[in-house]
């Protein structure tokens, strides 16, 4: 039996989550037994098409991206959405919250009509994703978990349960209940709950829950000393986009 | 039961004595503002003036995530079970804790027979001590602070003194370890007035007997409370997650990246997260914060009566402590229960 063919794209991004994946290079090399890369512009120069599961970084933010997108997906089986910006536009979509000439101003100057840009969307946005890969960036244990349920035929993992879970079985004190704010309680987890292992405040890098209850979540916020403001911009460092802003 | 005390003093060498004897001791340390039981190489960190702990001594006779079963995927599947058998202490372990332990008992190894659990919890010895409550504390209002049965030693803290109950062969004979005397009637009676004194500090308490909550919840099923607590509940788990007598869980099974062999695990699981009732084709039963509330506060307080005759809250506050929404167990029976003096 020929090995599944996998290949990494990049849009819109740091290439961070593609670095992430061929930075534990033990691990990655066990993974390479099981397949064989034929895109992989950060790692490879060779380019072939007829693949069976493609790794998508990266947001969508202009109108060329989208026939590139299609054509990875006609020649893909299977399109997994790698890291936050591809799962939900992750931090470039906060260019959303503003007027787009302003954003576009701020960034190119009196070029700004050189670079024609529309509003961030993830991946699912413009093609149909199969399964998804959350995080800014990913976390390589989770990455590697899910290309094997991939390689079975089985669905990503879905990660509802918040970041609470794994913060609490870990027994980190709880940031909340020192106040700090911490998006952790409706964050998807499937990071080891990092941050605040570390002390650090979950950000909510890897997307809310399906049915994150925010307006608890923002009372719990104002208890813990952020203004009205602070709550809307923290809340949506890598939560900004809504379907609605596409259309 | 005996009891006998031995100073204060000599507790260094009681610890001592345990890890000499034992693979591993688990005690109280402190962990930033909280303390949790962590195996200990001394008696340097042990601090027994700790209110609560962030997981409860569960973790040491159910993990939160447990190997079951090592499997390969040779031409004969093979399998290999993961049972373990190492001696343990738990120092130090609360009245509600050790409470708590019992009814995991209860449906661990008497109403259901887990291998896991019962490997683990006939290797363990059970210290417990006594304690003060804090502002989210209420064992009193569910149970007998006095525990009678489920430990090995238990210590009471007469200040110079350390009074200890000798239920088990085992317990005598890590007594037998240090210095002590047979406690007079002058010590009991201190052990009595200390332990009033410690049923006056709750602050936090059911108003009525929790014995008649499954009474109480008669007729309550639509009661506006649980849709008031559902408003605020964000669903996170942390509340079954520090859970004393929870035992739900969920099983995995994870390859290694050779693909040739894997792990059967178990990890703690429970009824606040959303996707603990989702199940094929994408129906969940309890799809709302409201009702997953109503269904952990009757867990607690009626269908475990109904089946065990016991409640399955011991009151520890570790659910209120941790609760972002500081959401709690008292609130809601004592709402529930104060239309009925009306």
């Amino acid at each position: 039996m020929s090995k599944p063919r996998i290949a990494f794209f990049d849009f819109a991004s740091c290439e961070g989550c593609q670095l992430e994946a061929i930075n534990f290079v033990e691990e990655f090399l066990v993974l390479l037994g099981h397949v064989d890369i034929v895109q992989f512009r950060e790692a490879i120069t060779e380019a072939e098409w007829d693949i069976d599961v493609s790794f998508v970084e990266g947001s969508i933010t202009r109108e060329q991206d989208i026939p590139r997108l299609e054509e990875i997906r006609e020649n893909s089986k299977v399109v997994i959405a790698l890291g936050a910006c591809a799962c939900t536009g992750g931090v470039n979509a906060i260019k959303n919250t503003r007027p787009l000439e302003d954003v576009r101003a701020d960034v190119y100057g009196d070029k700004k009509d050189w670079f024609p840009t529309f509003p961030t969307r993830p991946i699912d946005q413009v093609i149909k994703v199969d399964g998804y890969i959350y995080g800014c960036p990913i976390d390589r244990n989770d990455f590697l978990k899910n290309v094997q349920l991939i390689l079975q035929g089985k669905k990503t993992l879905r990660h509802n349960d918040p970041v609470c879970v794994e913060c609490r079985l870990k027994e980190n004190e709880c940031l909340l209940t020192l106040g700090k704010p911490c998006m952790g309680p409706i964050t998807r987890g499937g990071c080891g709950a990092i941050d605040p292992t570390f002390g650090h405040p979950c950000t909510g890098c890897r997307g809310l829950v399906d049915d994150p209850n925010e307006n608890a979540a923002m009372d719990v916020l104002a208890e813990n000393g952020l203004t009205v403001e602070d709550i809307k911009s923290y809340m949506t460092i890598f939560n900004a986009f809504r379907p609605e802003d596409i259309q | 039961m005996k009891q006998f005390i031995f100073q204060k003093s000599r507790m260094k060498e009681l610890i001592s004595y345990l890890i000499s004897a034992y693979p591993s001791v688990y005690a109280p340390v402190p962990r930033g503002k909280h303390f949790v039981f962590d195996k200990i190489a001394d008696a340097s960190n042990v601090e027994f003036k700790y209110i609560r702990t962030i997981l409860p001594p569960k973790k040491y006779l159910m993990p939160q995530h447990e190997a079951l079963v090592n499997f390969t995927l040779t031409e004969n599947l093979e399998f290999k079970e993961e049972l373990v058998t190492d001696r343990q202490v738990i120092l130090g372990v609360r009245p509600g804790d050790i409470r708590a332990i019992k009814l995991l008992d209860d449906v661990m190894m008497n109403r259901n027979k887990d291998r896991n659990y019962i490997a683990r919890r006939e290797n363990t010895v059970i210290i417990g001590i006594d304690g003060i409550p804090d502002e989210y504390s209420y064992e009193d209002s569910v149970m007998d602070l006095k525990v009678e049965e489920g430990f090995d030693l238990f210590m009471t803290d007469l200040g110079n003194m350390i009074l200890v109950d000798v239920a088990t062969e085992e317990g005598m004979k890590i007594i037998n370890s240090i210095e002590h005397e047979p406690a007079t009637e002058r010590y009991l009676n201190l052990r009595e007035n200390i332990l009033n004194s410690q049923r006056e500090m709750f602050t936090a308490r059911i108003d009525i007997q929790a014995k008649l909550l499954p009474l109480v919840l008669e007729g309550k099923w639509n009661h506006p409370i649980w849709e008031e607590m559902g408003r605020k509940c964000l669903s996170c788990g942390q509340c079954i997650l520090v859970c004393p007598t929870c035992y739900c869980f969920n099983v995995t099974d994870d390859m290694a990246l050779s693909m040739e062999e894997g792990t059967r695990t178990r990890h703690w699981d429970g009824c606040q997260l959303a996707d603990f009732t989702l199940v094929g084709h994408g129906e969940n039963f309890r799809d709302n914060a409201a009702a997953r509330i109503r269904h952990r506060f009757h867990r607690k307080f009626k269908y475990h009566l109904d089946v065990f005759s016991e409640i399955f809250c011991t009151g520890c506050g570790r659910c209120w402590e941790t609760c972002p929404s500081e959401i709690n167990l008292v609130e809601i029976a004592n709402a529930l229960s104060s239309e009925e003096v009306e």
